[in-house]
Order: structure tokens, then sequence, then C-alpha cells
């Protein structure tokens, strides 16, 4: 069970998001997007991460060029990807480049705006899980997860999304209180908060952990991958 | 072809920060953005609307516009605000735009800009004083206010101009005659802004005199007085910033209680250098790498290395605040990243010292310095800068502090830290902290072109601010750049692409590749081969631009291929200027024509010793600009503590600080506000190791401490008070004493005596004290310092807004940064998590109000209280910290929080404010003595929480240990603090008093 993790031009949790995967007992390769020119090069692969971070320093609004970068030679190739029944994950800046893909509802419906405070902020938020069936949030009802991002206030414009996750708190004044949302097929899981930051009881405030465990997400992918693969 | 086209949000966001800065505005400001294109044919609006703008979030407009039509709910803006950056100032929003029009094809040049609507009625004067230096720097931006009806209808977008530099320096290098007398050389030094002395102009000229010299330049067709770039070159090489000079003076110093006269050749040798190298002899064996890199390195764990840095960026930050602070944190990661062959940045650090945001409400406002940015403006700037930096790069900023004081109104103090990580061995098995330039050696820079931008940076720093200071010194940094160059170096330095490598700050290439032709006795450069942001660039100005985001690389031919290929790769500009020799000189040509030759002899060990001359001085009364008004509250203890934990000092920074991510990389354990709730503040910033490839349950914390006000009692205690707290602050987290390094980041005002600084032998004084007292605390505690960094002129000498002359220096100001290691294990944290705890003082009661939080505030206070500073025995606390350990390896220890500003309550109360718990505080005494135990400040103690069931065995092992401890209080859930001197406290008012309101 081999994971794509994808970097470059700004993202910054690829190494993280790597040991994440690696503790819920999968492989790891972890490539810069202007080395995957060959789309075929991602059907090696059993899952595929967009991590967090800063691409293009977020000008012209988060995830908006490096979205612009994959789509020219890679967006039907991840189309293919979950076609054939593979998990993707998108975190915070991850998440805003799948939005901008079209990968979790049809381009231009949904998006994430600056936050209502107007600006960054890294807190712990708690969170519902509000559909069991994404195949990434099994059986986790409650989580509590680190919350890193200027731009992540989840506007739905009237759309119906299906939302996967859910803030006890909306810190950001986002729709509904959407922390995250999952596609048709329940396979791409696209989040603002940061389930590689919590993936054991040291790293979370005070060292007590509530609810899930953030490791439990990329177990979840892994178990189900290594059913079907 | 130009095209001009304007972003707006689809859901404006009100920014009220902007919007509370015009008086009685009830109304709504927000931002959107405008491009500047230019290209060879007109970009279809289709490709404009895929490449710019998300149709969730915005849209997209090429023409006026009906606001209403776009926005049916708002009001019509009553102003609109029009932001854009100077000719050549880096513009990063257009550089995104650029890349993302060629994703589509499209080759084009843009600018970006900003509109800030004014939605709702206000007074166009407001609008022009208040609110338009809100918005941008006029040193960087050019701000107009239009009247929202005449901009919507204007012709903007049919005239549209994209600014561009127009200068025509010559491409040339031209003598600089050193003929004529002293003040004449004294007047070409200013006016170059070389800031050098005039026995340095006078053994510069001597060189140039000697015959040899002479001989060998008309040989090569060099004009016998050094050219521009020459002289520009030796300015930068010797300047104050890049040669440390003052730490390197002889200095005369007759010490006022011996009556003894001494000379001591070098502070540095002296006392810095020597603390280290007595502390390693006495047994510490885990220094790599500490006086010649260009960061410390040490060895704690056995699978890898971590080196620190510390930079201060105090003149910049002036200018600019959001510029200084972000090139700073961006240039102290290059630091890290060209330290031994490329380390990573792990976790950043950052200390602003800034006047107190209430001067404007608590003095006259013609008091403050004219010309000046008030300090609260200052802090939104700087905070901006370091969270730009920091996030955008992917580096946790993990610790810090801010010191308020009325006497940094003058100079703001910023302070720059980063940790990297190194491995021992890199993957070719060369040694990860050796640097290897051999001579043939191409040398490669990378990360971008120069400009005009920052020309000047290192002599500015040199020199007090005034009124003309050079907005050439003035940058932004570009964080997406930077980030693409330190993963491009990381990759190449384990591809084994390169032999050694360097950051460009201060000086720019002329500091960089100067400094490591010394490794092999020379270079040979073209500067027309570096890539310039536009023409009209003349030589010298390409030799010491300091353009950021720039690394200098050492590669051997044989790999140079390949360096290139990968950085164009990862969008990473790399050209090769020429290479390293062995001729003893740094070769300058421009094109074919040579336009210097330095003998590398002459530039780095040429620069004449500075003599100075300092005077001993103690228990100053405070020389301040201003006196501030006092609270008189002493006669309530429980209303002095609320008072003590809303000031700017002490209270919660949590507003701006969770605007940092503290916690990207995943490593971060120790967090700024470390309890299950997040509200109470840890003590230090905390990183697992083994997420960074460490042994298992490594961890490493991160530390700082000052005490800038102890500089009028003591600069002696001043300094050991500095690395107290320091030292006590990762102590609380759990880290092993014997594994503790130092960083030593001195800012001083001027200190060298001179007709306009009548005080500079006694500044000087306190230097020699300090340093003197450094040696003594670090040698005690065996804490080596692996690195630091000194800033020297400090001063404003200016007016103050009535037109009267002002001069303002800084409180003396040593930062001490720490770095500590531990196993995770033994981790502690600051919050009471449990109700069945008991608190502790641990450690020796050496307490004093002299210069704390409490006699700053409050008037009635008697500072021949308690033990006086002078007094403080040191070696106590280092026992203290030992036995702390002791305890905690037995694991006794439920939460432990250290004793500092504010005092003994305000640390209990910082412990209890996550659960809001109730405190009962224990024993009977005075209340003249109550007052003392509550508030007094000192070194070396803590509040230690032990669950019920571990106190008999934790007073046990204390009092086998010998460590002084006593019971202070028990934890309830009453939610009120009450004792003997204090009446049922509420914890919550006490918390949301500490909770200030920083809306500035």
């Amino acid at each position: 069970m081999k994971v794509l993790i994808i970097t470059g031009d700004g993202v910054n949790c690829e190494l993280e998001t790597a040991r994440a995967f690696k503790m819920a007992g999968a492989e790891t390769q972890i490539l810069h997007v202007s080395d995957l020119t060959e789309a075929s090069l991602i059907h090696d692969f059993q899952a595929l991460a967009l991590p967090g971070g800063f691409s293009f320093g977020d000008e012209l609004g988060s995830g908006k060029v490096f979205s612009l970068k994959i789509k020219n030679f890679l967006q039907d190739a991840l189309f293919d990807f979950v076609a054939q029944g593979k998990p993707i994950i998108g975190i915070c800046n991850g998440f805003q480049v799948l939005t901008k893909l079209g990968l979790l509802s049809k381009p231009g419906e949904i998006g994430l705006a600056h936050n209502e405070g107007g600006h960054f902020i890294d807190q712990w938020a708690t969170l519902k899980v509000t559909d069991e069936d994404c195949i990434w949030l099994k059986g986790i009802k409650e989580m509590h997860l680190p919350i890193r991002h200027g731009e992540g206030r989840f506007i739905s414009n009237g759309h119906t999304v299906r939302k996967a996750l859910e803030y006890l708190d909306n810190p950001n004044g986002s729709d509904d209180s959407i922390a995250g949302v999952t596609d048709e097929s329940g396979l791409v899981l696209g989040l603002m908060p940061h389930p590689e930051a919590a993936i054991k009881e040291a790293l979370y405030p005070g060292g007590v952990v509530t609810g899930s465990l953030g490791l439990q997400i990329f177990k979840n992918a892994v178990n189900y991958c290594k059913e079907r693969f | 072809m130009k095209k001009r086209i304007e972003i707006l949000p689809k859901y404006p966001v009100n920014l009220r920060g902007l919007s509370s800065a015009l008086p009685g505005f009830k109304g709504k400001i927000f931002k959107s953005s405008y491009y500047l294109i230019e290209s060879e044919t007109t970009p279809a609006w289709d490709a404009l609307v895929e490449g710019v703008i998300d149709p969730s979030l915005q849209m997209l407009k090429g023409e006026n516009f009906e606001f209403s039509a776009l926005y049916p709910h708002e009001n019509q803006p009553s102003f609109v605000l029009d932001v854009q950056f100077l000719p050549g100032v880096t513009d990063n929003s257009a550089k995104a735009l650029e890349e993302a029009l060629k994703l589509q094809g499209i080759s084009a040049k843009c600018a970006s800009g900003s509109l800030y609507y004014v939605l709702g009625e206000c007074r166009e004067e407001d609008v022009k004083n208040n609110l338009a230096p809100e918005v941008g720097n006029s040193l960087i931006q050019s701000i107009s206010v239009h009247s929202g009806e005449s901009f919507l209808k204007n012709d903007r977008f049919e005239k549209c101009e994209l600014p561009g530099v127009k200068i025509h320096h010559d491409q040339k290098a031209y003598e600089v005659s050193l003929e004529g007398s002293l003040e004449e050389l004294m007047a070409l030094s200013k006016e170059r802004c070389l800031a050098l002395n005039e026995n340095e102009l006078q053994t510069i000229k001597a060189y140039y005199e000697k015959e040899e010299v002479q001989k060998r330049r008309l040989e090569l067709g060099l004009p016998k007085w050094p050219t521009d770039v020459e002289i520009e070159v030796l300015a930068q090489t010797w300047s104050e910033h890049c040669k440390h000079k003052i730490f390197a003076a002889t200095i005369d110093y007759p010490d006022s209680e011996t009556g003894e006269n001494s000379q001591i050749k070098g502070l540095y040798p002296s006392f810095i250098k020597k603390a280290t190298k007595d502390i390693e002899a006495a047994g510490v064996d885990w220094l790599v790498s500490v006086f010649s890199d260009n960061a410390g390195i040490v060895r704690f764990d056995e699978n890898v290395d971590l080196c620190i840095k510390v930079e201060t960026h105090n003149s910049p930050s002036a200018l600019d605040p959001y510029g200084g602070a972000i090139t700073g944190i961006l240039g102290v990661n290059r630091d890290i990243m060209g330290c031994g062959l490329g380390a990573k940045p792990i976790a950043n650090t950052d200390v602003f010292c800034l006047g107190s945001t209430e001067l404007p409400q608590l003095i006259d406002e013609n008091l403050l310095p004219a010309g000046l940015m008030e300090p609260a403006k200052l802090l939104r700037g700087v905070h901006k800068g370091v969270e730009d930096g920091g996030n955008k790069s992917g580096i946790p900023t993990i610790n810090g502090a801010m010191v308020f004081d009325q006497d940094y109104a003058g100079k703001p103090l910023v302070f720059c830290g980063t940790v990297g990580l190194m491995s021992a061995t890199l993957p070719d098995g060369r040694a990860g902290d050796e640097k290897g330039a051999k001579v043939g050696d191409e040398i490669y820079v990378i990360g971008g072109a120069v400009g005009a931008d920052g020309i000047h940076g290192a002599t500015f720093s040199s020199m007090e601010l005034n009124e003309d200071s050079p907005a050439t010194a003035v940058q932004i940094g570009d964080p997406l750049t930077q980030k693409r160059v330190m993963d491009f170096l990381m990759e190449a330095r384990d591809l084994g692409l390169y032999t050694c490598i360097t950051d460009n700050g201060a000086g720019g290439i002329a500091s960089s590749i100067g400094e490591m032709a010394e490794l092999t006795g020379g270079a040979k450069i073209d500067l027309n081969t570096h890539p310039r942001k536009y023409p009209g660039l003349s030589p010298w100005e390409i030799m010491i631009s300091e353009s950021q985001e720039r690394m200098t690389c050492a590669v051997d031919p044989k790999h140079s291929d390949a360096f290139s290929e990968l950085a164009k790769k990862r969008g990473v500009s790399a050209f090769c200027m020429g290479h390293f020799s062995d001729s003893g000189f740094l070769e300058v040509f421009y094109k074919d024509e040579r336009v210097a030759l330095l003998e590398m002899e002459f530039l780095h060990d040429g620069v004449p010793t500075l003599e100075l001359k300092a005077k001993s001085v103690k228990n100053q009364e405070r020389q301040t600009w201003v006196t501030l008004p006092k609270r008189d509250c002493l006669n309530d203890a429980g209303n002095t503590l609320k008072h003590l934990l809303n000031r700017e000092n002490i209270a919660s920074k949590a507003p701006w600080v969770r605007q940092y991510d503290h916690e990207v990389q995943g490593a971060t354990i120790g967090k700024p506000f470390g309890g299950s709730k997040g509200i109470s503040p840890g003590d230090a910033g905390v990183i697992d190791l083994e997420a960074h490839g460490g042994s298992e349950g490594a961890m490493a914390a991160v530390g700082c401490g000052l005490a800038p006000r102890m500089s009028m009692v003591s600069a002696r205690v001043m300094a050991k008070q500095s690395v107290d707290e320091a030292v006590r602050n990762i102590i609380a987290t759990g880290v092993d004493p014997k594994k503790i390094c130092l960083l030593d980041n001195f800012c001083w005002p001027d200190p060298v005596q001179s007709p306009t600084n009548t005080q500079g032998e006694e500044k000087l004084g306190q230097l020699v004290d300090t340093c003197s007292g450094l040696y003594d605390i670090c040698t005690l505690y065996k804490t080596p310092l692996v690195s630091g960094k000194d800033s020297m002129k400090n001063d404003f000498r200016g007016k103050n807004r009535a037109g009267d002359p002002l001069v303002i220096s800084i409180q003396p100001t040593l930062l001490v940064t720490s770095m500590g290691y531990g196993h995770q294990d033994q981790i502690l944290r600051s919050v009471v998590e449990k109700e069945e705890v008991t608190l502790y003082h641990f450690g020796h009661k050496q307490l004093s109000f002299v210069a704390s939080e409490l006699a700053e505030m409050t008037s009635g206070v008697s500072l021949d209280q308690g033990v006086s500073p002078h007094d403080w025995d040191y070696a106590l606390c280092k026992e203290t910290y030992d036995h702390f350990s002791k305890v905690n390896k037995e694991g006794l220890i439920h939460a432990a929080h250290d004793i500092s500003d504010g005092g003994l309550l305000c640390a209990v109360s910082e412990m209890v404010f996550d659960h809001n718990w109730g405190v009962e505080l224990l024993g009977k005494s005075t209340y003249e003595d109550f007052l003392l135990t509550g508030f007094g400040e000192g070194p070396g103690q803590f509040i230690l929480a032990i669950e019920n069931h571990k106190t008999h065995e934790f007073e046990r092992v204390a009092s086998e240990l010998k460590v002084p401890f006593e019971k202070v209080a028990t934890i309830n859930s009453s939610g009120k603090m009450v004792g003997e001197h204090i009446n049922d406290l509420s914890v919550k008012e006490l918390r949301t008093s500490w909770q200030r309101d920083w809306s500035l």
C-alpha cells in the first residue's frame, strides 16, 4: 500500500503527512509537483495526499496557482484515480486545491474564503464527524485537531455538499460550520484541520487526547486500500 | 498590450483593525486587489478568469462597473484608497500572477495593487490622516485617496501604466579619490553612507599609497585610489555590523570598586569566547562548531545535530516594520540554511522590544518622538512580518517574548531566531558541518536578481536613526522564493552537488563571496553575470545590494550541470559568477573591465582595532526621556494582582501568538499555550526531535530571557538575570541541566564617546560589566555560548512633536536564548490539569522589588525590602536546577511554572487559568511580607504543582536534596482565590484582566 504525497512551490506539510501515513502502516513517496510530468505516475499509488502549506504564498488566493499547475497535466488522471476507487485527501492548502480542481463539487461552486476574523489562526478545534460513509472517517465520532489557516471559511454559495466534518464552535465563520467535505463517492476528503499534526498524545495541548486520534483518519484509508488493492 | 483587471471579493470582510482607525466610523472597510498586465498579446478573458480568480469567492472586472450591482446589500463607497508598490519594490502577488499566466502559455509582466473601499460616512481628513498611513508605508508604496464616486467613474481601466524603475547609473566603476584632508574624507564617508571612522579611512588611504600596491594596480590598469566597488566592499566588510569592532576593541576600564585600571583586549575573546572555551575544558563535550560558522552547532543527540542563531533587525524594522521583520526572519532562516553544508529550519523564535502601546494615552502627545511610528503600529507591522515570514516558510514559531518599555520608543528591537536540524553525516559520507570550498570550484549565487533595494543595509544599521535614514535600506521579503530555495538546497545537499554554502545577508555578495573566498584564498567574479531586476545599476550597487532570498554556493565544476538543472526544475534562479582561487585577491570584473582587486588579507584583517575608554556605573537613577504616571493600589493585594496581570509585559499575548503557526512540521509538543484548554502560557517551546529523526523520545526546548530594566541597577546582574531566566524557562519544561547552550544578542545604546554622545563611556562600562557578568554566570551554570550578535547604535537623535530636541537611548539589552535537550518522559507543562493538587514554592527565596513590574506599576513600593539584586546568589539557583531535574526524574511533578515578571501570584494565576480553579493561599505573614512573597522578583524559583498523593514523597525527596520548598496553595473547584490578605478574588475576573484587549 503506497501513498503519493505531492509537494513543491510552497507546500510545507509533506513530511508530517508522510509520517502520519507511515505510522498508519503505509509506504509513502513525496514527489515535487514539477516531477509529476507523466500523469501515469500516479497510478502506481493506491492513495494520494495534497498536504497543507502556502503554495505560491497564497497569492491570488490560497491554492489557486498550484491548482492551475496540477490542472494542466494531472486533472484527468486524478478523476481516473477516484474512478478506480482510490482515496484522495486534501488538508488545508490541499483542501483549497481540491475545491478548485472540482474534485469535491463542480468547479466554482464551493470555496474557502478569508476567515471572518480577518487573520490567520492557530488553535485546536473540536470537530464532529457528520458523514461516517466517507472512507477516511469510518468509526470516528469526534476529534480534537489543530486548525492553522487564514483562508478557511467554507463558502457553499447555496450548493448542497456532503458535509464530512463540522466545527463545534465555528472559529472562522464557515457556512454551516463546515470543516471538511467529501465527494459523492466518499473517497475524496477535503478538510481544513490538520490530522497529521495530531498523530500522538504528546502533540495534543496538555498532552491530553479527546475523541479519536488524528492518526485514525490515515489508518482508515490504509485499511481501506489494503482490503481492496 | 496593457490591461488592468480588478478582483473583488464576493463576500467582503470588514477589516476591523482599519475601521477602528477612523474616529466614530460605523461602516465597513474591505479590500480588493488589482493587477496591471503587460504582454505581447492580449490574454483572452477566459484565460484571465481561469488564471486569476476562484469564481466561488471572487469577481473579475476589466472595465468600469456599477458598485451597487456587485454589492446590492452594501452602502456606496464614500472613499477608495489605492495602494501600489513604488517601482522596484518586491511585488509577490505580481510574481504569482506572472507564473499563473505562464502556466497558460501567456508571457507577461505584471504589477499589483490594492484598493480599500470605505463604505459609510467619514471625513476626508480622517481618511487621509488616520486611514491612509494604516494601509501602506509611503517609503515603499504610493497611497492615494479618492472619493468613491469619482474613483468608480474614472478612466483607470483605459489608462494603465506599469510602474518601472528608471535609473541610468553608469555601468562603470569610478575612482574614489582619497586625496584631501581628514574632514573631506569624513564628508565622503558620510555622503556615501560608508560609516567608516577617521582611523579606518586613514588606514585605507595608507594602504593605497603603498608602493607595491600602486605598482600592482598600475600594471593591471586600475586607478591609484580605490574604485567605488572597492571602497564600498571595504566599508561593508569593515562595518560594525559585519566586523563587530566594538567587541574587538581595546578598552581602558577603571574599576570603580577596586580603583584598578584594567585594559581589556577585546570583549569577545576575553569574556564570550573564553566562557565557552573554559566550559569546554571543564568537560562539556557536545559542541561541534561554535566560533566559525553562521550559527552555533551542538550535538545533544546521537542521530541529529542542532544549530541555532538569533539576529536583530532593528533599523529596517523602525522604517518599515513589516518589511524589516519579514526580512529579519527570512534572513536568519538563511543563516541556518547556510550553516555547515546546510541545515533545515525547524523552529523560529521572535522577541520584540517596543515602546508601550499606551504611550500616546499616557503622556502628552507632543512629547513623542517626531517622525517615528507609534509603538502600536510598529507592533502590528513587525508581528505581521514575522507571521508571514514564518507561516509561509512552514517553520513553526515556538517561542518568543514582547517587552514594553518607554526607552524602546526611539528604536524598536526585533530579534529573530531559528533552530536548524543537521545530519552529523550526509548521504555521501561528508560531515554535515564541513565547509569545503576548493580552488576551482564555481561560485553560484541562487535565489534571484538584485535591485537598488537593500543597498547599505550593513553600514546603515551601524549608524543611529535620523530623519534622513536611507529608504533603500528597506525591503520586503518573498517567502515563496525562499521556500523554493530552501527545498532545492536540501535536495542538492543530499545529492552532494555543492561543496560549500553561505547566506547573503548584510553586504550581499561582497560579504558572502568575500567570506567564502577566505577558505581558498581568493575568488574571481564577473558582476555582469548577476541578474538584475531592472537595467541601470552600477557595478558597486550589484556588488553590495542586499536583495533578499539569495544564497551563495561553491560547486565543483563536474556537478555544475546537475546543480543548474535541478535549480531550473525547482523554479530557482541559479547562475555562475566565477570561481574560487588561491590568488590572495578578490578579483571583480564587470564584463571585461577589472573593477576591483582587493587583497584578501587587507580586506579581512586590515581593519584597525578600536581603542575605547569605559567608565563604571552602578545604581544609577533611571535617566529616561519621559516619566510615566503610576497607580496607587498597593493597599489592596487583590486589586494589585488584577492590575499587574493586565500589564503589557505580563498580559496574555495569545491574540498575537495565535496568528503564528506554531505547530507546522508536526513536532511542537510544548506549545506557547500549553494546557489542555490552550489558555495558560508555557515557559518555553518544545520540539519533538524524534519526529525529525532524533533518537527515541528526544526533545529540544527553546526559551529566552532578558532583564533590560536591571541595567541601571547593575549591568552585571542584568546579564546574570537574563541568563537565569532563559535557563529557568527551559528547566521548567524538563530538560537536562547538563545539556543547555545559550546565545547572546546585545543591543546597546551607542557606547562610543563623542561630542554628540556624551555618555558613551558609561554605556561602554555597562557593556564591559555585562560581558563580565555573562562570563561568570555561564561558567557557573556550565552553559556555553554558542552564537551571538550585537547591534550597537540603538539611539534616536531628533526632535519631539513639539519641535524640541529629543534623544532616546534604549536600556542596554542582552537577549539570552536558551536551547536544551531532554527526554519526552520528563516533559512538563505549566498548567494545573487536576483538582487534587498542591502548589509549592521551589528554590531559594531571593526576592526584591528592584526593577520589578510592581515597582513600575504602582507607587509606594519599598525597594529596600528583600534581598538586594547585588546579593543574589546564583550558585544557589544552579543547585535548584540540578535538584529540580532529580525530582522530575522521580515523576513527582505534575506541572511547573517559573516565577518571573509579576512574581509568584502572577505565576500561580497563570497556572490555574486553563481550568479556572480555585486557589487557597496558605501561610500567615505580615502584609509587607505577603507583598514581597507574592509580587517580588528574583532568580531561580518555581511553582511546582504536586498531586496530593505524591506530596509526601515529594517533600521527602526535596528534603533529602536540601532544596528549599514551601507549600503555598491548594487547588479547589471554587473558582476563587482566597488567602490571609486576599479576599474572595474571582479567578475568572483575573483571567479577563490578563486576557487584555489588544485590539490596537
